[in-house]
């Protein structure tokens, strides 16, 4: 690597982005500038400085003219510092001696027409670049330990999913699942559009090679509620609610414990349709195949104890805490149900049920050969869409305290044409009204599902996003108990009134379940409320925070092959991160001069980037001091530290002060000439 | 604001009569923005398809008698609705409550007293031929030309039939005329919406195909072959059908007719509906026409799948339409924008509407309406 302590030789290379900038910039004037500034050895113009042949020409003048810093003068850093950076190590030149003048989106992009003035901003931003890099110093990249463990948040299909892949590829995993059993929202699903297998058949697919293979630890009825730490190393603290049942038990004698077990419970799934027992198993064949207790709901009667025994039955079991420490986190923790408000589209009225209720009564209904909802026989289904989804501000009244959401939901179009084909095929004399905004049967194979609800005679009528359907009481007349009017764009615009036995509702899914680690993790939130990942095309599964992936619903709506695929992206993101012995963290961060640090904790307080910067006391020839500590795995170098130190005690490693006021002062100087 | 509420009992009954596949249209309008009526006034086919879904009335039901079943709609239809059988279904029940047009009543009443829908006397059938005529079928020739009703009554344009006649005769072709008790091909009461007539016409003329020991049948008209083709076969008559300009094509490329004589005309060719949408035929037309001797020839910017009716199918052939309406009269215009002094066809309907059009807009001197057997005819001569 190039001595960053002889006197530095620069070369200056500008970049016309083929006439992005030279369009505006005089290049050429540039060039001829940058040649007559302190240390500079070489200056040259190129239509593409990003491309292999420019890049060969620094490479053969650090070679060639023994350059020991270099400055590019071209697009924004963020898009190709690390490729110049790149470019200096191959031609033997350490990479932190580089530095980057962005006079594309800081000047010809602004400055359009302004030839003159414009190509006079980039000589100075030349020259400020210049005057930095000549007190540049070689540096290199921090060491760090990682992991080899990764923590899972979540025990849904994306979870399972980036589970099993993290295993697979040699990561050790806990997974913490919220409830008492694995699979989530799509164990309540019913049948798939086209694979026409049920969601729990896919989960316990899933569940089965999570539950098998040793390198992973689940922890259900579990929920993360402390975690810290950063790429490599972060530790979670996980409290694990009782379970009460200490494993798999006789189903006989387990079933004779649940119907002796004398508490109802109203599930939260499907909106409060389904109910279980205090001892209960969600469904036959859920995972992991042990009962569990619901200790809100359970009087300790003892009942079961009678039935199951003591060694099976543990009614004083205490939650515990454990501590979990991973290099990486994946964050699986999937959406909430849309639960609509009173009134909205007719909520509240019997009849009226949301589409997992439909699905839930469906599954209920066996070989019944009519449908019964409300205990009504259904001859007249509606169906309104986009109920909770693409919410439009004054057209939805919000209720206090809840907020819009303006999102697609994606999979409900599908679902609730997949769903209503399956009951126009079991129920011959049902007739389904499918009330949408639009169809957006999108995914692969979805617009069969859609051209089959045709075949089979579906109805679809198109009501403007500006006036939803009103659901109200059906008329004597009607022969109904509910009437749905709607503004059918696709009857000129005319009222179409439907009378109703049953109004399902399609809910759609709504943000929510991360609000813990998106706190405590500092996680960046979209403002419909899914987390936001780094980049939506780039970087689709990363999150700012370095070391966290998001898989599934967490991050947006999706359907479940969305949610595995992007399981699996995130598994293999979090892999490549977790298999390796050590990680290279940017060296470019606070670093304390204890000679100057006097220990007044003034950086400490400024500091965005909890655990980054603290005070310790250590012992200095003979007597205790206190001194700023840089944790360099956690600073982004963000530099609120350097400005708040009234000692100059702390700087930012390639933007120090002495740095800055070099690089300021050329860029303010008196013009040359 | 009126309120609509659907009457599904109409939809089910039109999906029992023939109008399966009506819940398939989304809505998206291509039909509508592709018909021909939308070039000379409003007409929502969606908004026809959309009633039907529903059993609403149609918003203006002069426009359930007005589509010319082209079948431009169907063959751009990205769900494949068949439009065309939920019109037609809509119109066999619009009529079993309000009847038929005016000009429809005519026609099916002539269609059931005399067995064509022109009130031709039966035994005129093949006055065309001339005396002493052509000999009818008896079973000892190889084809059967049934030669479509409105060229055999229409006595102003009988060269058509004649140039065909002459054509299978001078390549040596063994064939026979339909013998007067053959009936109408049953199109027009078939596309109007009358399924039991057009079957009962239908079942006529197969009996008489069969009773004759007909195997092959040649159709003058591509609506009689559509019929043959597609209908027949499910009341048992199982005849090899085609359309004459198919056999004619493979008697040029036989080298049993050569075209010697020039044929000095710059001729555009027609595509009828149902000779190209509703049956693929688009190529031996235009391969006929490239044997004519000294003949130029030149396309207009709609043909083949694209090409505009000439209004005469779906009916249109027996309803009066105001001048501006005239679809016939747009192709003719289009037809003489390519500078072409001939329009070709291969259809009595397509013919007759054309030569109507000529009049209509005083282009006699400009253009002439002919039918591919006669330009065929034209460059083979009388005699062989």
């Amino acid at each position: 690597m190039g001595a960053s302590d002889a006197a530095p030789r620069i070369g200056i290379y500008v970049c016309h982005c083929g006439g992005n900038i030279s369009d505006v910039v005089d290049c050429a004037a540039v060039v001829q500038a940058a040649a007559d500034f302190p240390h500079v050895a070489v200056a040259r113009e190129h239509s593409f400085m990003c491309s292999d042949a420019a890049q060969t020409v620094i490479i053969d003048d650090i070679r060639n003219l023994g350059l020991n810093r270099v400055v590019v003068a071209s697009c924004s850093p963020s898009l190709h510092a690390t490729t110049f950076r790149s470019t200096c190590e191959r031609g033997g030149l350490n990479p932190y001696l580089y530095e980057h003048a962005n006079i594309r989106e800081q000047v010809s992009w602004v400055h359009g027409g302004q030839h003159a003035s414009a190509t006079a901003k980039a000589v100075r931003l030349v020259r400020a670049a210049a005057a930095k890099v000549a007190l540049l110093t070689a540096e290199r990249p921090i060491e760090a330990p990682v992991r080899r463990h990764a923590l899972v948040v979540g025990g849904g299909v994306a979870g399972l999913c980036a589970a099993g892949n993290l295993a697979e590829a040699g990561v050790d995993v806990t997974l913490v699942e919220r409830s008492p059993f694995l699979g989530g929202h799509a164990t309540e699903l019913g049948k798939l559009a086209r694979i026409h297998v049920t969601g729990r058949e896919v989960t316990a697919a899933l569940a089965h090679v999570v539950l098998a293979d040793p390198h992973v630890r689940v922890l259900t009825n579990a929920e993360v509620v402390r975690i810290g730490g950063h790429l490599g190393d972060f530790e979670a603290t996980v409290r694990v609610r009782p379970r009460g049942i200490r494993g798999p038990v006789e189903p006989d004698r387990l079933r004779a414990a649940i119907d002796a077990c004398p508490e109802e419970v109203v599930g939260k799934v499907g909106h409060g349709t389904r109910t279980h027992k205090a001892l209960y198993l969600l469904y036959d064949g859920c995972l992991p195949a042990v009962a569990a207790i619901d200790f809100d709901r359970c009087t300790r009667c003892g009942r079961c104890v009678e039935i199951l025994g003591r060694d099976a039955v543990d009614l004083d079991e205490p939650a515990r805490e454990e501590t979990v420490q991973v290099g990486g986190v994946v964050v699986a923790t999937g959406f909430e149900q849309y639960e609509p408000y009173v009134d909205e589209f007719g909520w509240g009225k019997p009849g009226v049920v949301t589409l997992p209720q439909l699905i839930q009564i469906l599954h209920e209904t066996g070989d019944a050969k009519t449908l019964t909802i409300a205990g009504r026989t259904v001859r007249n289904l509606v169906m309104i869409h986009c109920v909770g989804s693409r919410q439009i501000d004054g057209v939805h009244q919000i209720p206090e305290g809840r907020t819009l959401n303006p999102q697609c939901s994606r999979m409900c179009c599908t679902a609730a044409i997949y769903n209503s084909t399956e009951l126009r095929a079991r129920f011959a004399d049902l007739r389904v009204y499918q009330l949408v905004r639009d169809v957006r049967t999108y995914g692969r194979h979805h617009e069969q599902c859609y051209q089959r609800a045709s075949e089979q005679r579906l109805l679809f009528f198109k009501y403007p996003d500006h006036e939803p359907p009103v659901v109200s009481d059906g008329l004597p007349s009607d022969d109904a108990p509910l009437a749905v009017t709607v503004q059918d764009q696709f009857t000129r615009g005319q009222t179409v009134r439907l009378p109703a036995d049953a109004v399902v509702l399609v809910t759609g899914m709504a943000p929510g379940g991360a609000a813990t680690l998106i706190e405590q993790l500092k996680l960046a939130v979209g403002a419909d409320g899914f987390l936001r990942e780094v980049h939506p095309k780039l970087r689709p599964v990363e999150l700012a925070v370095q070391g966290v992936m998001v898989a599934g619903t967490a991050q947006s709506p999706m359907a479940i092959e969305e949610s595995t695929a992007a399981a699996a992206a995130a598994a293999v993101k979090a892999a490549k991160l977790l298999t390796r012995e050590t990680l290279s963290l940017d060296p470019q961060v606070a670093r304390v001069d204890p000679a100057r640090c006097e220990g007044t904790g003034r950086c400490v307080e400024q500091c965005a980037y909890g655990g980054a910067l603290q005070v310790v006391e250590r012992t200095e020839s003979g007597r205790t001091v206190r001194r700023a500590e840089v944790n360099e795995a956690l600073c982004k170098g963000c530099g609120a530290c350097v400005a708040v130190c009234p000692h100059n005690a702390i700087d930012v490693v390639g933007s120090t002060l002495a740095q800055l006021y070099a690089s300021v002062d050329a860029l303010t100087a008196q013009e040359v000439a | 604001m009126t309120v609509i509420e659907p009457f599904l009992e109409i939809p089910d009954s039109l999906v029992e009569s023939g109008g399966d596949g009506l819940n398939l249209c989304y809505q998206c309008g291509t039909c509508t923005a592709l018909c021909p009526w939308s070039l000379v006034r409003p007409f929502n086919v969606r908004g026809i398809v959309r009633s039907a879904q529903l059993g609403l009335d149609v918003e203006d039901g002069e426009d359930l008698w007005r589509c010319v079943t082209c079948g431009t709609c169907v063959a751009n239809c990205p769900r494949e609705v068949p439009i065309i059988n939920v019109v037609r279904s809509m119109r066999a029940m619009t009529a079993s409550s309000g009847g038929y047009p005016m000009t429809i009543r005519s026609m099916r009443s002539s269609q059931q007293q005399y067995g064509n829908p022109w009130q031709g006397p039966p035994e005129a059938r093949n006055a065309w031929a001339g005396t002493p005529g052509l000999p009818v079928f008896d079973g000892s020739q190889e084809w059967l030309l049934y030669v479509c009703c409105t060229s055999c009554y229409d006595v102003a344009a009988r060269g058509p039939a004649q140039a065909l006649a002459s054509l299978l005769s001078a390549a040596g072709v063994s064939f026979g005329l339909a013998p007067a008790t053959a009936v109408c091909c049953g199109c027009s009461v078939r596309e109007t919406g009358d399924a039991e007539l057009t079957e009962s016409l239908g079942r006529r003329n197969v009996a008489l195909f069969r009773e004759l020991g007909a195997r092959k049948v040649l159709a003058s008209s591509p609506h009689c072959f559509n019929a043959f083709r597609k209908d027949y076969p499910a009341w048992g008559g199982e005849v090899e059908a085609a359309h004459y300009v198919t056999l004619l094509d493979e008697l040029l490329a036989a080298d049993r007719l050569r075209p010697t004589r020039p044929v000095r005309r710059k001729v555009t060719y027609h595509d009828p509906c149902y000779l190209g949408r509703h049956n693929g035929v688009y190529d031996p037309p235009r391969r006929l026409l490239a044997r004519l001797p000294e003949a130029q020839v030149v396309e207009m910017p709609r043909n083949r799948e694209l090409s505009l009716c000439c209004g005469g199918g779906g009916g249109g052939m027996f309803m009066d339409r105001p001048k501006g309406e005239r679809f016939a009269n747009l192709r003719l215009q289009e037809a003489l924008d390519t500078g072409a002094d001939t329009l070709a066809t291969a259809c009595a309907y397509c013919h007759a509407m054309f030569r109507d059009a000529v009049r209509v807009m005083g282009v006699e001197d400009r253009i002439a309406v002919v039918d591919l057997a006669e330009l065929l005819a034209e460059a083979i001569g009388e005699t062989r």
